[in-house]
């Protein structure tokens, strides 16, 4: 009985207690200032070297805005949560990844998947849930006129633009031959790169494909020497620095002197460490790092110093893959609501400042798309000299557009 | 198709070949002695490239040490894997192919974990080119034809002189018979997977300094070996390094005039020439 | 499979298939679930062709062939889905006669790389040719044509239920026609070959008719389910038909354990897609544990999970029956 007496006892005291000091836990857990969360995400190719700086530049742009108050939509402030998937390039695993961000996770916006595959395969998802897809990968087989809601915010526009660029740095290139790595970009890309060489009234002595896999560049750098042309140009290509510099060495010792060019530039110092004999030396390419030009994109620097405080030695991490996320910031800030159909208007004609200068969006004719859906961004040629990264010659936005309208025509209607 | 140009091609294809005939000739031996099909073997092939990189780019031996090695090293880890995994899979093809895809699986991914994702080069150890009879030849080029040829002449040596190399070759005709006379299979299996693996290792340095090393070049390399000893037979040494050989000239040619097609135009080539020779060029109905 | 109780777990099994989608309501899940129907029709092609005694390593291809078939018939020639399905699975079948005729004749090994080179070939198909999109794919494929059905209204394929409905019949359909197959003479010719082929050979089997019989069987089932998946996916792509997709079905009959060729593909394709999310593996991880349970259960556990599943049962409700006759060659 006394045995009983006390449980009871303990039991009527412990219990309420514990209850009361769970309540008080519970009351004062909340937190004085609510802050929203906004999740936003896509899939990258974590199996790439390209694609960990792609998520690692992204995850870098989601803290440089929460670090200054997040992102502002009306009265609200949200904390952006930015969530990075891995698709191995494979296109099942980036609408799997699509799924589990929308039904899953609650994203508001697929921003800056930069696969071409795996964006293709999310379109079906993307388009039946309404959520605005914001790519920065080269396919344009996401401005099909009947999508909605799906933006290509890359700088594949304005490498476009660099053929004319070079051909006025370097004068007198009458022949060319173009190669590309067989794949949806590299094929959409020759087939423009031979379009507006052959406006810029250069000959196109031969075009072909090599395997994306491919490491030996011997032949390749046989078949260019045999044509001996002025110039060579390899769209799609260029990220793996490793590669280009086979591709460097490959061409040197092949004893073609020829201008080339590649429309995805490497990290320049990873591609010197491979070329000692300077084999690199005079290659085109896009300008990557704006950090160090004289008159840097301000957006750049502060990416720059965002990143040398969260991770040490400055890594040039891809700016031009960050284009979706500065794009849907702006875009949300500009009508201040989430909803896809305010952020479609606010997209018309937008014109941001970016890590790589300005850009505006842009329509395209040329594929029946009248929304504003592409982008054009201010190119910039660059050169490797003395193992550096040298600017060249840059255009401003509306000149490149004018350069569009030569090569395809559709005057006045791409802005 | 000026002469110069014939040369260079030449010299492209047979610094191509031999790579592909040397790993090749690696998983003629462990299909024919061990009758595994080691769809890791790729991946061995890597594991020589990043050896070779911890050895002479990390550790700074010398070049050719750091070949020998890496090959070491691999032979090393096929004769572990042989113990533990290919032992208790012997006879069972559908095992092997289940059990040597997962050991795939499983190095890409560690590969991938310790070293990075970056593809990583090795600076040349012979940078410069020579000229001959007009035609630039890459020195790294022709040293891996050397090196390839080297091995290939050591290896012919031991499968025709040593006691060893005639008891692998009698376990690849026969396992039974090589049995009744005396010859410990098992250990002919266990030397023929370390020989086999070693031999991809090295390949995987050799050609390490004149391409660029990453995780997934071994995926590539069993592809193209597939095709090789498609063509040379499953079980013929002869066939691998003949077959490694046609199969490098006719990418260097093809690549020269029909661009990526040429792999495509080789594999029906060696669809044709089954049709008419179903076991390959020298090789023989194999039984698993 | 005969045994008195052995149907209780199948049962089981369907009405909680059927009743799924009144239980589980996000879409991510359904998915989810959708892929396990699939990737079980896939290993039971990879199974059908595991009882003759082959293995082949190029089934993606014909789950290609079947995708790319039907989306063209929908989109280029305007045939209704439903007629569109079958038409694709018997596209695959011919595909399917055509390259098992020359490569039936090679067992073992030979067969294996042959199936993979298939693979290879047709997966560059699709990518250079340009009827089928090319690199980029076909994108906009249609969901099925609207089905009415009596006294209920039109049955809408939007969202993801429908699909999973569907899904679950063709899966079923492919369960009831195995069974039946493999209960049937031709069956029992398979499992003489994979027992041993030279002595069926030796009695009178016509073992390279039946294996490509199997072959046959194979590609049209995975043709059916790549109609399905092209229409239920909107776009399909070339890569999504390569080797690795290949070399993931021979993981779903293996980790199910090939003990059972029907109930093995299912568990393990219902392991293989379902348990990474759950257990939320991280990427970085997820290889290791694949590539360590192939190698495992090959040497350890080589009647798989249904297998185990079988074994734990039985301990249960011992009775002393027999436990099925399951090989392992």
């Amino acid at each position: 009985m006394k045995g009983r007496r006390s449980k009871i006892f303990l039991l009527g005291i412990v219990c309420p207690v514990v209850m009361l000091g769970v309540l008080y836990l519970g009351l004062t857990c909340v937190e004085p200032a609510p802050v929203k969360t906004l999740k936003i995400g896509c899939s990258e190719a974590l199996n790439m070297s390209w694609g960990v700086d792609i998520k690692v530049a992204l995850e870098l742009c989601a803290d440089m805005v929460n670090r200054e108050g997040g992102l502002k939509v009306g009265a609200d402030r949200y904390k952006i949560e930015m969530i990075v998937y891995d698709d191995k390039y494979n296109p099942e695993l980036g609408r799997n990844a699509a799924e589990r961000l929308i039904n899953r996770d609650g994203v508001k916006a697929i921003v800056g998947p930069a696969n071409s595959g795996p964006v293709v395969a999310m379109l079906p998802v993307t388009q039946s849930s309404g959520i605005p897809l914001f790519a920065s990968c080269w396919t344009e087989k996401i401005l099909d006129p009947k999508l909605k809601h799906v933006y290509a915010l890359t700088s594949a526009r304005s490498v476009d633009a660099l053929y004319p660029l070079i051909m006025k740095a370097k004068p007198g290139i009458k022949t060319a031959v173009v190669a590309a790595p067989d794949d949806e970009t590299g094929h959409s890309l020759a087939d423009k790169a031979i379009k507006i060489l052959k406006v810029q009234g250069v000959k196109i002595l031969d075009d072909f494909y090599f395997p994306r896999t491919q490491h030996d560049f011997s032949p390749l750098a046989t078949k260019v020497a045999s044509l001996n042309p002025d110039f060579f140009a390899v769209p799609g290509f260029g990220s793996a620095a490793e590669l280009t510099g086979i591709m460097a060495k490959a061409l040197f010792d092949s004893s073609w002197r020829g201008a080339w060019f590649v429309t995805a530039a490497p990290v320049i110092r990873d591609l010197v460490e491979i070329c000692p004999r300077g084999e690199a030396e005079g290659l085109y390419i896009p300008l990557t790092d704006f950090s160090r030009v004289a008159d840097p994109p301000p957006l750049a620097a502060k990416m720059r110093k965002a990143f040398e405080e969260k991770h040490g030695t400055w890594r040039n991490v891809g700016p031009y893959w960050t284009l979706p996320f500065w794009f849907f910031v702006a875009a949300v800030e500009k009508v201040d609501s989430l909803d896809p159909e305010a952020i479609d208007k606010a997209m018309v004609k937008l014109q941001i400042d970016t890590p790589i200068g300005k850009a505006r969006m842009i329509r395209r004719p040329d594929l029946n798309n009248m929304k504003y859906v592409d982008t054009m961004v201010a190119p910039a040629l660059a050169q490797v000299k003395g193992g550096k990264e040298a600017f060249v010659r840059s255009l401003s936005t509306e000149e490149a557009i004018r350069e569009m309208e030569k090569a395809y025509g559709f005057k006045g209607q791409w802005e | 198709m000026t002469g110069r140009l014939f040369l260079q091609l030449l010299t492209n294809g047979i610094s191509i070949g031999l790579l592909y005939a040397l790993v090749a000739l690696g998983l003629v031996l462990v299909l024919g002695v061990a009758k595994v099909f080691n769809f890791a073997h790729g991946e061995f092939y890597m594991l020589g490239a990043f050896a070779l990189y911890v050895f002479h780019v990390r550790m700074h031996f010398n070049y050719v040490l750091s070949v020998a090695l890496s090959g070491l090293a691999i032979a090393l880890i096929g004769a572990i894997c042989s113990r533990f995994i290919f032992q208790p899979i012997r006879g069972s093809l559908l095992k092997a192919a289940a059990a040597t895809v997962g050991l795939g699986i499983i190095i890409i991914q560690a590969i991938l974990q310790i070293f990075g994702t970056e593809e990583r080069g090795v600076v040349p150890i012979f940078p410069g080119t020579i000229t001959l009879w007009g035609v630039m030849l890459n020195l790294d080029r022709l040293a891996m034809i050397g090196y390839c040829l080297f091995i290939v002449g050591v290896l012919a040596w031991f499968l025709r002189r040593t006691k060893y190399g005639i008891a692998m070759r009698a376990t690849n005709l026969d396992e039974e018979t090589s049995n009744l006379q005396g010859i410990n299979t098992d250990r002919m299996y266990l030397v023929a997977i370390a020989v086999g693996s070693g031999l991809a290792g090295a390949a995987g340095a050799i050609v390490a300094p004149i391409l660029a090393i990453g995780p997934e070049m071994g995926q590539t390399m069993l592809f193209n070996v597939l095709m090789v000893i498609i063509l040379g037979g499953m079980q013929s040494p002869l066939g691998a390094v003949l077959g490694g050989l046609i199969i490098g000239l006719a990418f260097s040619f093809g690549f020269h005039f029909l661009g990526g097609y040429a792999e495509l135009a080789t594999f029906f080539l060696i669809g044709l020439i089954v049709l008419f020779k179903p076991h390959g060029l020298f090789g023989r109905p194999i039984e698993v | 499979m005969k045994y008195s109780r052995s149907w209780l777990i199948p049962l089981l099994l369907i009405i909680v298939a059927l009743a799924l989608p009144s239980i589980i309501h996000n879409p991510y899940y359904l998915h989810l679930f959708i892929m396990v129907f699939l990737n079980a029709i896939l290993g039971m092609g990879f199974s059908i062709i595991y009882s003759t005694g082959l293995i082949t390593l190029g089934l993606s291809a014909f789950w290609g062939v079947g995708a790319y078939a039907s989306a063209l018939l929908v989109m280029r020639w305007g045939l209704s889905y439903w007629f569109a399905m079958p038409a694709a699975a018997l596209i695959a079948g011919m595909i399917g006669l055509f390259f098992g005729s020359f490569i039936i004749r090679y067992p073992g090994v030979g067969f294996v790389v042959f199936t993979l080179l298939i693979c290879f070939v047709i997966e560059k198909m699709f990518s250079y040719v340009k009827i089928f999109g090319g690199w980029g794919g076909i994108i906009g494929i249609p969901s099925p044509n609207s089905v009415p059905i009596p006294f209920w209204g039109v049955l809408e394929f939007s969202g993801k239920i429908p699909y999973y409905y569907l899904s679950l019949c063709l899966l079923l359909l492919t369960v009831i026609f195995f069974c039946g197959l493999y209960s049937s003479r031709i069956g029992r010719a398979w499992r003489a070959i994979s027992l041993d082929s030279r002595l069926a050979e030796a009695v009178g089997v016509y073992i390279y008719g039946y294996r490509l019989a199997a072959f046959v069987i194979a590609s049209v089932i995975s043709g059916l389910a790549g109609s399905f998946y092209a229409h239920y996916n909107g776009t399909i792509n070339p890569a999504t038909f390569g080797i690795l997709k290949s070399i993931h079905i021979q993981i779903y009959a293996i980790l199910g354990g090939l003990a059972s060729y029907i109930l093995g593909p299912i568990t393990g394709s219902a392991i293989f897609t379902l348990l990474p999310e759950f257990l939320q593996i991280s990427p970085a991880i997820e290889p290791y544990i694949t590539g360590f349970t192939l190698i495992l259960i090959v040497i350890f556990l080589p009647n798989g999970f249904a297998g185990l599943m079988q074994m734990i049962l039985h301990k249960l409700f011992e009775r002393g029956e027999k436990i099925g006759t399951g090989y392992i060659n």
